[in-house]
């Protein structure tokens, strides 16, 4: 018997949603091997996926456009990449923009001449223009003015670029938005999720955003030989690799976790399901050890990376910093092959570091048992095709209950206080996008979105109160069709229990960024940099090999940098 | 111009609330119109009659007053997505003893989404019949005579009202029926349709003011760099 088989007592249990679902614990998450980029590269290395850039036609200077094919076992899928000339005073990455430096499409299939004429006049227009069920994302993306310049003069000039300048900035591109699941007519996920290659969420998002990394460093290399002709270089392998695509994130992505409890409810009970097999293995083998102590030493060199100039961000690294020693000096010490090892060792970061490393160590734990851990991602899905059916033959009685085992929270909080529902959240006319407003002071409330599950289903308990406990559910919604969106979250979380944040989202206090963060853990970003309460930028694939590198480099772990590089 | 389900789903749970619906109905609104689409039927016109004679009527329009067996109106006919979602909502507790009538209920066709919810919460057949027309679900599948299915989509947008029943029974019907499988995963919007449900959705849009472009999205600092 291999000595991490998982102890089947089941002794230690999976975290209990009180402890994971606060935002703050949420905000906290990092990457990890169930991240939807590591499925994806290590996906595309198992399968043996190849790529072709099968077109390439920029002019001097770098407008047109270029498409790159990947081949899977049983299909294709191209990017189409055009590239135009934006003028400095037009780059934003507002959502509000109307111009990029670059934007991209992901077809399903390989393009014919009229699909690249076709999509040549939407897809620079983004939100405008209009996509077909052949199209399967649609993104764009903004240079680094900081590095862009540099890395192309330097390139012409036959050098590379300065590493501290790359390492600082980490990306010589940024994505604003990249759009799938049928936006603006692109094919829904529902006709793609019965793919392998797609089972697991956001797969053809993260396919995208692989494949821009790869045009990004081809154009700024077509860039420097523009100016440098036959005295211009190439980017060398090494520091190609160390840049990710950059992203930068605001409120419109705070609502998906509200807005899909099923799916996250999923994504946090597969970590959790995870954690709790770790825990449960009573003795490690030395390569075990090996690979934890190998992943902890180069996760604190991606830490050294980590740059954010806002100051609640700046505080948490260095606290982060400071933990990340501490575990690294208490692991090194500590007898990590018996007596439940891993257990011993997360109890100890509960007593002893900051949520923040405690979430670190969490990820890191997952790293040595891919054969535990890899099998469950496709459990990380949901379908939203239909709502989950209203139980109305519940007694109002059972769904009191219900309300006061999971929301006990919520309905102890005194709702008449301002400060406890003093933000509105709301969807401006101009572009669409969900906003978050000062109640009492902006006239947003008559067009109030429904992300307030704490405060409406705390109406909804007053309403039970006052209701025949032996009526049923289904009487009660014919009086008051209003609670309907709140009774179908209530019923969810007697088998979802992951499926709520336990927290108020529109106190006062409220921080959007834990949101957005908790969302792009999953994806797999790292180098989270919030701009203010409710924007940050991070760095997607930093460190990950290129297409054409995945055979002979590692296509898993590459998120933690190699110390030695 | 086609466009995806999730899209037109994603649209008219907007415009549902934008006529004065509530966000849990805004749901059901949402889930109708995607299995309408899906089964080939002109699902956007259908909500769009449906959310049109609601905005008009500006009130969440009168569920069903249930009398045991007997679901009636109250002065107008019922909305079928608030006594759809009710029959899903009654689904396990209704009888197999005899048919409830319902009745009148508007663009009746807007009701099989919700058969098929219903139906997936109880082990017997469920059938329901309007005008002529009969259709039985069991575990979710609708099964129809091709007959029936062909008049159902010449009069799915005639504005009848009319008179339901629906009986939960153990045993299915017995001429073959042909099970309505899922058809197609794109939807046809005619451009008056789609401008009509976009002005409702629109109604959910709080204007812009200066405020809300600088601190709602929450940049206002530089991002140029």
């Amino acid at each position: 018997m291999s000595t991490h088989e998982p102890d089947l007592s089941g002794e230690i249990p999976r975290r209990s949603a009180e402890q994971v679902m606060r935002l703050e614990r949420l905000g906290s998450f990092h990457q990890s091997r169930l991240s939807f980029m590591r499925i994806l590269t290590r996906r595309l290395k198992r399968e043996r996926w190849t790529l072709q850039r099968t077109v390439f036609s920029l002019n001097a200077h770098s407008v047109g456009h270029a498409v790159y094919t990947v081949s899977g076992p049983q299909r294709e899928y191209s990017l189409i990449a055009f590239s135009h000339d934006l003028p400095d005073s037009m780059r934003s990455d507002r959502v509000i923009a109307t111009a990029w430096d670059a934007t991209f499409v992901l077809f399903d299939g390989t393009p014919t001449q009229p699909d690249i004429d076709r999509l040549a006049k939407s897809v620079p227009i983004q939100e405008a223009g209009r996509l077909q069920s052949t199209e399967l994302t649609l993104s764009r993306a903004n240079r680094s003015v900081r590095l862009w310049q540099h890395v192309v003069e330097r390139l012409a000039q036959g050098k590379q670029p300065d590493t501290d300048k790359i390492e600082s900035v980490g990306y010589l591109m940024r994505t604003t938005a990249v759009y799938g699941s049928g936006k603006f007519g692109a094919a829904d996920r529902q006709s793609i999720a019965g793919r392998a290659e797609f089972a697991e969420p956001f797969q053809a998002e993260m396919l995208t955003v692989y494949l821009i990394r790869t045009f990004v460093r081809d154009l700024v290399e077509h860039a420097a030989f523009v100016v440098g002709g036959a005295q211009a270089v190439a980017l060398a392998p090494g520091i190609a690799r160390q840049l990710g695509i950059g992203n930068s994130t605001g409120l419109g992505m705070a609502p998906f976790l509200i807005n899909h409890p099923q799916l996250f409810n999923n994504w946090i009970m597969v970590r959790e399901e995870a954690l709790a097999r770790v825990r449960n293995i009573p003795a490690s083998t030395p390569d075990e050890q090996q690979l934890f102590l190998n992943v902890l030493g180069r996760v604190t060199c991606a830490f050294d990376r980590w740059h954010s100039e806002h100051p609640i961000q700046q505080k948490n690294l260095i606290v982060l910093k400071r933990d990340m020693t501490l575990l690294r000096e208490h692991a090194a010490h500590m007898d990590l092959s018996s007596n439940y090892p891993w257990n011993r060792l997360y109890q100890w970061s509960t007593q002893t570091l900051g949520i923040e490393a405690q979430e670190c160590l969490v990820s890191l734990l997952l790293e040595p048992y891919a054969d535990l851990v890899d099998g469950m991602a496709c459990c990380l899905s949901a379908s939203d095709e239909q709502p989950r059916r209203i139980q109305g033959a519940m007694p109002v009685a059972q769904l009191r209950a219900l309300i006061e085992q999971h929301y006990h929270w919520a309905i102890s909080l005194n709702w008449q206080e301002k400060a406890n529902c003093s933000r509105a959240w709301y969807v401006s006319e101009e572009k669409l996008e969900p906003r978050l407003g000062e109640r009492f002071e902006e006239p947003i409330e008559p067009y109030e979105q429904p992300l307030a599950p704490a405060r409406d289903i705390a109406l909804l308990h007053a309403c039970l109160m006052a209701a025949d406990e032996h009526a049923l559910v289904a009487e009660l919604l014919l009086q008051h069709p209003e609670y309907r969106h709140v009774v179908r979250r209530v019923q969810l979380l007697a088998d979802a229990p992951y499926a709520e944040i336990r927290d108020n989202t529109i106190s006062e206090s409220l921080i959007p960024f834990d949101m957005l963060r908790c969302k792009l853990s999953f994806f797999g970003a790292t180098r989270f940099d919030p701009r203010s309460d409710r924007w940050l930028r991070i760095s997607l694939y930093a460190n990950a090999p290129y297409p054409e590198e995945l055979l002979t480099h590692d296509a898993d772990t590459w998120v933690y940098p190699d110390s030695l590089a | 111009m086609t466009h995806s389900l999730n899209e037109l789903a994603a649209l008219v749970k907007l415009s549902a609330k934008g006529a004065g619906y509530s966000w849990g109905m805004a749901e059901e609104a949402s889930y109708a119109v995607r299995w309408l689409a899906a089964a080939n039927l002109p699902a956007p016109q259908i909500l769009a009659c449906i959310l049109n004679h609601q905005s008009i009527a500006h009130r969440e329009l009168a569920g069903p007053q249930i009398d045991n067996t007997l679901w009636i109106a109250g002065k107008t006919p019922m909305c079928p997505l608030r006594t759809g979602a009710a029959l899903s909502d009654f689904a396990s507790v209704l009888s197999t003893a005899g048919p409830i009538d319902i009745g009148p209920v508007n663009w009746p066709v807007a009701l099989l989404p919700f058969i098929c919810l219903a139906s997936q919460s109880v082990d017997d057949v469920l059938s329901v019949s309007w005008g002529g027309l009969y259709f039985e679900c069991r575990q979710g599948v609708l099964a129809v005579n091709e007959q029936h299915w062909s008049e159902l989509q010449h009069q799915a947008l005639s504005d009848q009202s009319a008179h339901v029943s629906c009986q939960l029974s153990v045993t299915q019907h017995q001429r073959p029926l042909k099970p309505i499988e899922r058809l197609t995963l794109r939807a046809e919007i005619s451009e008056d349709c789609l401008a009509e449900l976009k002005s409702m959705a629109a109604r959910t849009y709080a204007p812009a003011t200066e405020a809300s472009r600088i601190s709602g999205a929450g940049a206002g600092t530089t991002d140029n760099d």
